[in-house]
């Protein structure tokens, strides 16, 4: 009776070294999580500084493209209504995460579509104001690109983390707290790429 | 049907480190030419500036001219190959790379964490349309390299920042650190005390070989290039040609 008492204990405290193994290390890989969603906003929010700064340059030269800054200002507005909602919550929100990557990719394409009408202005392209502006747009385009890349990185560690045995026992208790972390999907404009045509 | 959607985003997720095995080693010096588009005196030149530049800032600046990324996108190569090769200082990312791919025609500045307010992508995007895809074009490669890395080092000088890494070391000393560094002296005391002739050999030991944590991060003054754990985050510019 007392050795099984024993063996039970033993169990026990074993259960409970591996249940807080687990546990510090599903938090650790959230707060990797959190960082690098820290820096996805970031460089979102590089580019949506950079809009008006943009639109006003295109529009001095290009001023009868009303309805592409119109869509410009109105993809642009969406973004910061999600921004507004409170990011912080995002990455434990699908649906939010959905949405926020909807409204980015919104912008992205009323951004191409501004870069697309400047073909038509060969003498805006050339003016070194544009040809900065462009030169920031690519470089923020591109941050974006790498830390998004990098966020399903770490998301993917987190979530194959919580998948796998013996962390996968203990989410149940755990409940939503370490639920698991949406993927950035490649953009739908970036399947179907216009062609440039020169 | 979800386990389905999660094989297919576990399999798109996954890609990108599938391809990771193309990238190229780290380099072993600060210029790299596998193109061989650089005559051996200015490749020689330029290492000797770059090194003397290390020296002087602690930030790392690379010169690599390659044929091409294959099928990736240049930007997204350059990325991943800036993290494997971790180039730059841990935890101030200071490095830069001037990458160039002659079959691709595309040069791209890729620019560490640290070192995007001094060296911006607009300031990028201007050495490499003014400063060097003018000297590409008709081939001059050697005037390219070298006017591309003294624009990058002087945009660099602009600003001091710690100057090695050691002098950074040194004030990070955390209060442990001071506690087992007085521990040691303490058994060394010890053990001076109880055997001396052991505790002497034990000293000569130590100042022959050097602490295995204390020495340099190597390829500092003689030229060379090993990456100091620093990291970018797409900053830079690309141009063509």
């Amino acid at each position: 009776m007392k050795k099984l008492l024993w063996i039970v204990a033993g169990v026990g405290v074993l259960a409970g070294i591996v249940l807080t193994g687990t546990y510090n290390q599903m938090v650790t890989l959230g707060e990797s999580v959190g960082a690098q969603w820290a820096q996805v906003e970031n460089v979102y929010q590089r580019r949506a500084d950079l809009v008006p700064n943009l639109v006003e340059t295109v529009k001095g030269a290009a001023k009868f493209e009303q309805a592409t800054f119109t869509g410009v200002a109105e993809a642009r507005a969406r973004v910061g209504q999600i921004s507004a909602e409170g990011l912080a919550k995002v990455v434990q929100d699908p649906a939010a995460f959905e949405r926020f990557q909807r409204a980015q990719d919104g912008l992205s394409t009323a951004l191409s579509r501004l870069m697309a009408v400047v073909e038509k202005y060969p003498d805006l392209k050339a003016t070194e104001g544009f040809r900065d502006l462009q030169a920031q747009l690519e470089g923020t385009e591109n941050r974006i690109t790498v830390e998004r890349m990098r966020f399903n990185e770490e998301a993917r560690k987190f979530n194959t983390r919580r998948r796998s045995f013996p962390t996968v026992v203990f989410m149940g208790f755990l409940g939503d707290r370490f639920a698991e972390k949406a993927y950035f999907q490649a953009e739908v404009a970036a399947r179907t790429a216009p062609k440039v045509v020169f | 049907m979800p386990a389905r959607m999660a094989l297919v985003m576990a399999l798109l997720v996954a890609a990108p480190c599938a391809r990771a095995a193309d990238l190229p080693p780290a380099p072993r010096t600060l210029v790299t030419d596998q193109a061989g588009v650089l005559s051996g005196a200015v490749r020689e030149q330029i290492e000797q500036r770059l090194a003397a530049h290390e020296v002087g800032s602690g930030q790392q600046v690379l010169l690599w001219i390659g044929r091409g990324t294959g099928n990736a996108a240049v930007e997204d190569w350059v990325a991943r190959v800036f993290a494997a090769w971790r180039v730059g200082r841990a935890g101030l990312d200071d490095g830069v790379v001037i990458f160039g791919f002659v079959d691709d025609r595309k040069l791209r500045i890729e620019v560490g964490y640290g070192l995007e307010s001094r060296l911006p992508d607009v300031t990028a995007s201007r050495i490499l349309r003014e400063v060097m895809v003018p000297r590409v074009r008709v081939g001059d490669w050697d005037g390219a390299a070298r006017t591309g890395v003294d624009a990058v080092l002087k945009v660099l000088a602009g600003g001091a920042g710690p100057a090695t890494e050691q002098g950074r070391d040194r004030l990070e000393l955390s209060w442990w650190q001071i506690a087992l560094a007085a521990a040691a002296a303490l058994l060394f005391l010890i053990l001076l005390i109880t055997h001396p002739s052991l505790a002497v050999q034990l000293l000569f030991t130590i100042a022959a070989g050097g602490l295995p944590g204390n020495r340099r991060s190597g390829g500092m003054g003689g030229g060379g290039f090993r990456g100091g754990g620093g990291r970018s985050g797409g900053g830079g510019a690309t141009a063509s040609w």
